[in-house]
C-alpha cells in the first residue's frame, strides 16, 4: 500500500495507534530509567501525555488542520516529565508547520517532522545527545532524506523507524549513564514506539474505526475523595470547553469570567483558547463563548454526583489529582505580592512545606509528576499575581518552565531537584523582595544542602562494579547510588558516609511511607553518636517509595 | 547646668556602666502569676531564666507607673540635676515611653526631654551610654540630644530567637510569622525596623544562625573598624563567645559591650536569643 497524500484521518489513526502502543509497552519503559529506583516513570509520563492530545484529537473533527491543532493543545496542556514535555515539543513543532492545511504530501510531512525537532531542541535549554531528541533528529532525517528519493509516507516512516530504531541502540554510546545502566535512553524507545504506531495506523485493516481509546490509569478512587471531602460546592458545575476563533484575547476572556464562578482557567493562544471554570451558570459562559468564536469539546459535570463515570473525566481534564475545593472558593481577590508554588509526594512534606510558607503543594498523584496543567492550574488560581514555583524533581523541571511560559502571571522557576532543596530555597524567600531577586536568592542556596535518598531496586542492575539485586535497598548521595544494603537503617549509615562533613551541622530525616517513627527514631540516635558535632532532627515526610529523605547541611 | 540621663531597665546595661556613668534606671516589672519582680532589681538575669524554665510560668511583663517615674524625676531634680534627658523602649514594643510622657506633664516646670529610642535592650543601652558620656564630659542639652538622635538613626541590631513562641505569645509579632517554621526548627533572624520587630531571614542551626547575624550586620555598616559594638544573649553563653570571637577578628572595634538580656526583654524574646549591635557609619 502506498499514501501520497495525507489528510486528517490518517493522522487520527496514526495518533490512536501511537497511543495504544505506548500504553501496551509503558511498564517496559518505567523499567529502562537511569537507576533502578522506583520512580521511573518515563512510560507513564509519555503515556498521560500522548493520552492527552488523543482526548483533544477525539473531539475534534477530521480537517487536517484540526487534528494537528488538536494534538499540539493536547499534549501541551497534558504534558507530564521531561520526556513528555519535549514529546509536546515535538508535535507543537510538527502542528505548526501544517497549520492550516487539509492535506500534505511526503516532503511536507517529512518537513514538518524535522519542525517538531528543531521545536524540541528549543525547548530544552541544555540538550543531552543519546536521548529522545537525537532519536527524533536521526529519525526526522533519515525521513526528509526518504522523501526527497520519492518515498510515499509508508515508506518513509518506515524508514524513519529503521534509523530510531538505530540510533536508539546507540545511545548507551552517547551517555556513559545509560552504559553502565545497562539500558537505552528510555524516552528515545518511547519515541520509537510512537512511530512503529503510527505505522501500524495507517496499516489497511487498522483504517477501519478503531476501539475506542481509553484513558491509561485515572485513580477513581482518588478523584472521589476528592469530591467527597467537599460536601458544600459554592459552584456546582465544572464547566470546560475549547473557543476557536480569531484575535481571541485570553486576558479579556478571563476577566469576563471573573464574575462566573471559580477555578478558573482561560489559557491559549488568539486563535485557541481553552476555558476552564466552576460555575452555577454554565450556559451564560457558553454564551460568552460563543461571542467570540465557535466552540468544541463541551463538557459540563456537575460536582455534587458522587457517582461519576470516571472514565467521563478523561485524562487532560483531570485536575483533581490536586485538591481544588477549599481555597478555590475562598475570594478570588488576586493579591499583589509573591505566592510559592511547590510540588511534593507526602502529605507529611505538604504540611511541613505549607508551615514555610508554601501557599499550595501540588502533588503529582498516581505517576511521580504534575502535568504542566496542573501546575498552570495552581498558578492560575494562586492568589497571587507573582508566583516563585518549586519543582522539587529533576522530572518536573521542564513541565515547570512550560506552565510559566503558558501562564499570565509572573512565574519564576526556581529549579530544585529534591525537597530538601525546596526547603533550602525557601528559608531564602523574603515575601518583600521582587520576584526576580527572590528567584536568584532562592536558586543560589540550593547548593548549599545535600541531599540523600534510600529506596529500593525495581530490576536487577550494575553499579559501579558491583551488583544490584531487584528488591535490594539502595541509597543514593546528590542523586548517585553510593551505597547498598538489605536493609534501610543500614544503608542510611552507609549514606551518611558521603554526605556529612566536618563542617556539617544539621542532619534532618524524613522518613516516609515504607519507615515507622520508632524505627526513625533508633537511626537519629544511631546518626547522633556516629556524628556527635551534627545536631539530627526526625520528621514524617509521609512519601511514597523512599523509605528516608534525608539532607545535610 | 548638670544633664542626668534617665532610661528605663530595658537598656540590659552591664551594672558597672550603669554605675560609672550615674544612669538612671526606672526598672519594668516582671511578674510569675502574682509575684512581682523589678527588673533588674530583685532579680538578676541568671535567676530568672533559672526561674522561667523551673516555674514553667511564662512570666508577664508591666511598664513603669506614671507616678514611677516622676518620683524618680523628682528625686533627681532634688539632687541638684536641672536637665533630664530620658530614653526608651520603642513606643511600638512598651507603654513605658508613654508613663514617661504622662510623668513629665505631672512635672511642668522641669527641664525634661523624653526620647523614643524606637530600639531595645542593650540597643537602647548602647544609645544610653553614649548620652551618658556626653554629659558627664560637659555636652549641652542640645548636643547630646542630636547625638542621641543620631544614633538612633545609625544604630542597627539584628537577633537570632530560639523560638518565635515567646514573641508570639507576648504579642510583639504577628502570629503568621510565628507559624512559619514552626515545624522545622528553624531559628529565625529578626530585627528593628522603625520600632516594631520584623524577620529578616531564617536560618536552620545555631552557626548558620551567627553566619547571618554577621553578614546581614555588614550588609549595614561595612567593613570598616568600628568604635562601638555590642553583643547580648540571653543565657546563650557558647553562642555568646562564638559571636565575639568573630565580631572582633570582623570589625576590631575599639569598644565591645557584652551584656546579659535582662528579666522584662528576655520574657519576650526567650532564653537562647543571641543579638549583635553595630552602628552604620
Amino acid at each position: 500500500m502506498q499514501l501520497e497524500i495525507l489528510k486528517g484521518v490518517h493522522l487520527r489513526q496514526m495518533l490512536l495507534a501511537s497511543a495504544a502502543l505506548l500504553q501496551e509497552n509503558k511498564q517496559e519503559l518505567n523499567s529502562l530509567n537511569v537507576f533502578p529506583v522506583p520512580d521511573g516513570d518515563t512510560g507513564t509520563n509519555m503515556s498521560l501525555t500522548i493520552s492527552a492530545a488523543v482526548t483533544e484529537v477525539e473531539g475534534t473533527n477530521d480537517d487536517l488542520c484540526n487534528v494537528v491543532d488538536a494534538l499540539a493543545n493536547g499534549s501541551l496542556m497534558g504534558a507530564r516529565g521531561n520526556s513528555g514535555v519535549i514529546l509536546s515539543q515535538l508535535f507543537r513543532g510538527f502542528a505548526s508547520s501544517l497549520e492550516g492545511k487539509l492535506s500534505v504530501q511526503p516532503l511536507e510531512f517529512a518537513r514538518a517532522l524535522q519542525e517538531g525537532v528543531k521545536t524540541a531542541y528549543l525547548g530544552v535549554m541544555k540538550p543531552v545527545e543519546g536521548t529522545i531528541l537525537t532519536v527524533a533528529k536521526e529519525g526526522a532525517k533519515a525521513a526528509m532524506k526518504a522523501a526527497r528519493r520519492g518515498e510515499d509516507i509508508i515508506g518513509l516512516l518506515k524508514i524513519a523507524i529503521r534509523e530510531a530504531e538505530e540510533t536508539l541502540a546507540r545511545t548507551p554510546e552517547m551517555l556513559p549513564v545509560l552504559k553502565e545502566a545497562g539500558v537505552v535512553d528510555a524516552g528515545g524507545k518511547g519515541l520509537l514506539y510512537i512511530l512503529q504506531g503510527a505505522l501500524e495506523g495507517l496499516s489497511p485493516d487498522k483504517l477501519i474505526y478503531p476501539p475506542a481509546y481509553v484513558s491509561p490509569e485515572i485513580e477513581g478512587a482518588e478523584i472521589k475523595t476528592a469530591l467527597d471531602k467537599s460536601p458544600v460546592l459554592e459552584y456546582q458545575y465544572c464547566t470546560e470547553f475549547i473557543i476557536k476563533g480569531e484575535d481571541l484575547n485570553v486576558d479579556k476572556m478571563r476577566e469576563q469570567l471573573s464574575t462566573m464562578g471559580d477555578s478558573i482557567m482561560a489559557v491559549g493562544t488568539t486563535k485557541v483558547v481553552k476555558v476552564h471554570i466552576h460555575t452555577n451558570h454554565p450556559g451564560q459562559v457558553l454564551e460568552l463563548g460563543l461571542r467570540q468564536g465557535t466552540l468544541h469539546d463541551l463538557k459540563i459535570d456537575n460536582m455534587a454526583e458522587q457517582h461519576r463515570e470516571i472514565l467521563d473525566m478523561s485524562a487532560q481534564n483531570n485536575l483533581s489529582s490536586t485538591p481544588k475545593t477549599r481555597a478555590d472558593s475562598a475570594g478570588k481577590e488576586e493579591e499583589e505580592g509573591l505566592g510559592v508554588i511547590a510540588v511534593a509526594l507526602g502529605e507529611g512534606m505538604g504540611n511541613i512545606l505549607r508551615s514555610l510558607g508554601v501557599e499550595r503543594v501540588v502533588s503529582g498523584g498516581q505517576t511521580m509528576n504534575p502535568s504542566t496543567e496542573d501546575l498552570l492550574y495552581n498558578i492560575e488560581n494562586s492568589r497571587y499575581s507573582s508566583i516563585i514555583l518549586l519543582p522539587n524533581n529533576k522530572n518536573v523541571i521542564l513541565a515547570a518552565q512550560q506552565a510559566r511560559k503558558l501562564s499570565n502571571k509572573h512565574v519564576y522557576v526556581v529549579p530544585t531537584t529534591t525537597i530538601p532543596q525546596g526547603i533550602a530555597a525557601l528559608l531564602a524567600f523574603n515575601p518583600d523582595a521582587s520576584l526576580e531577586a527572590n528567584g536568584e536568592d532562592m536558586s543560589a542556596v540550593i547548593g548549599e544542602i545535600k541531599t540523600g535518598e534510600v529506596t529500593y531496586a525495581v530490576r536487577d542492575s550494575r553499579f559501579n562494579g558491583e551488583e544490584i539485586k531487584k528488591g535490594d535497598i539502595i541509597g543514593l548521595a546528590q542523586g548517585d547510588i553510593v551505597a547498598i544494603g538489605r536493609e534501610p537503617t543500614e544503608v542510611v549509615m552507609g549514606l551518611m558516609e558521603h554526605l556529612v562533613e566536618e563542617t556539617s551541622e544539621i542532619v534532618t530525616i524524613y522518613y516516609g511511607e515504607g519507615a515507622t517513627s520508632t524505627a526513625t527514631e533508633k537511626l537519629a540516635v544511631k546518626i547522633q553518636n556516629a556524628y556527635p558535632h551534627c545536631d539530627v532532627e526526625a520528621y514524617n515526610g509521609g512519601q511514597p517509595l523512599y523509605y528516608y529523605i534525608l539532607s545535610v547541611e | 547646668m548638670a544633664i542626668a540621663i534617665v532610661c528605663d531597665s530595658t537598656a540590659d546595661l552591664p551594672r558597672e556602666i550603669i554605675k560609672k556613668y550615674g544612669i538612671h534606671v526606672v526598672p519594668l516589672k516582671v511578674h510569675f502569676g502574682e509575684e512581682e519582680y523589678r527588673d533588674g532589681v530583685d532579680i538578676s538575669p541568671q535567676e530568672f531564666y533559672k526561674k522561667m524554665q523551673a516555674s514553667g510560668i511564662l512570666p508577664t511583663t508591666s511598664q513603669p507607673s506614671p507616678g514611677e517615674f516622676a518620683e524618680s524625676y523628682h528625686s533627681i531634680l532634688k539632687e541638684g540635676k536641672n536637665t533630664i534627658i530620658s530614653i526608651h523602649i520603642s513606643a511600638h514594643l512598651s507603654g513605658t515611653h508613654r508613663s514617661a510622657i504622662v510623668a513629665k506633664s505631672m512635672l511642668p516646670k522641669a527641664d525634661i526631654e523624653i526620647v523614643d529610642s524606637k530600639q531595645a535592650s542593650t540597643v537602647l543601652g548602647l544609645i544610653v551610654l553614649e548620652a551618658a558620656r556626653a554629659a558627664k564630659s560637659g555636652k549641652t542639652k542640645g548636643e547630646v540630644l542630636s547625638l542621641v538622635n543620631e544614633m538612633v538613626e545609625k544604630i542597627r541590631v539584628f537577633f537570632m530567637v530560639d523560638s518565635l513562641k515567646y514573641l508570639e505569645k507576648g504579642g510583639r509579632i504577628g502570629k503568621a510569622q510565628a507559624v512559619l517554621g514552626s515545624m522545622l526548627n528553624i531559628k529565625p533572624i529578626l530585627t528593628l525596623e522603625e520600632g516594631i520587630i520584623v524577620p529578616a531571614a531564617k536560618t536552620r542551626g545555631r552557626a548558620k544562625g551567627i553566619e547571618q547575624l554577621l553578614t546581614r550586620m555588614q550588609t549595614n555598616i561595612g567593613t570598616g573598624e568600628q568604635s562601638l559594638m555590642g553583643i547580648m544573649h540571653a543565657v546563650e553563653y557558647d553562642g555568646m563567645e562564638n559571636l565575639k570571637n568573630k565580631v572582633k577578628d570582623k570589625w576590631q572595634p575599639q569598644e565591645l559591650i557584652v551584656s546579659d538580656i535582662g528579666p522584662v526583654i528576655g520574657t519576650h524574646v526567650g532564653p537562647g536569643t543571641l543579638a549583635l549591635i553595630g552602628l552604620k557609619p
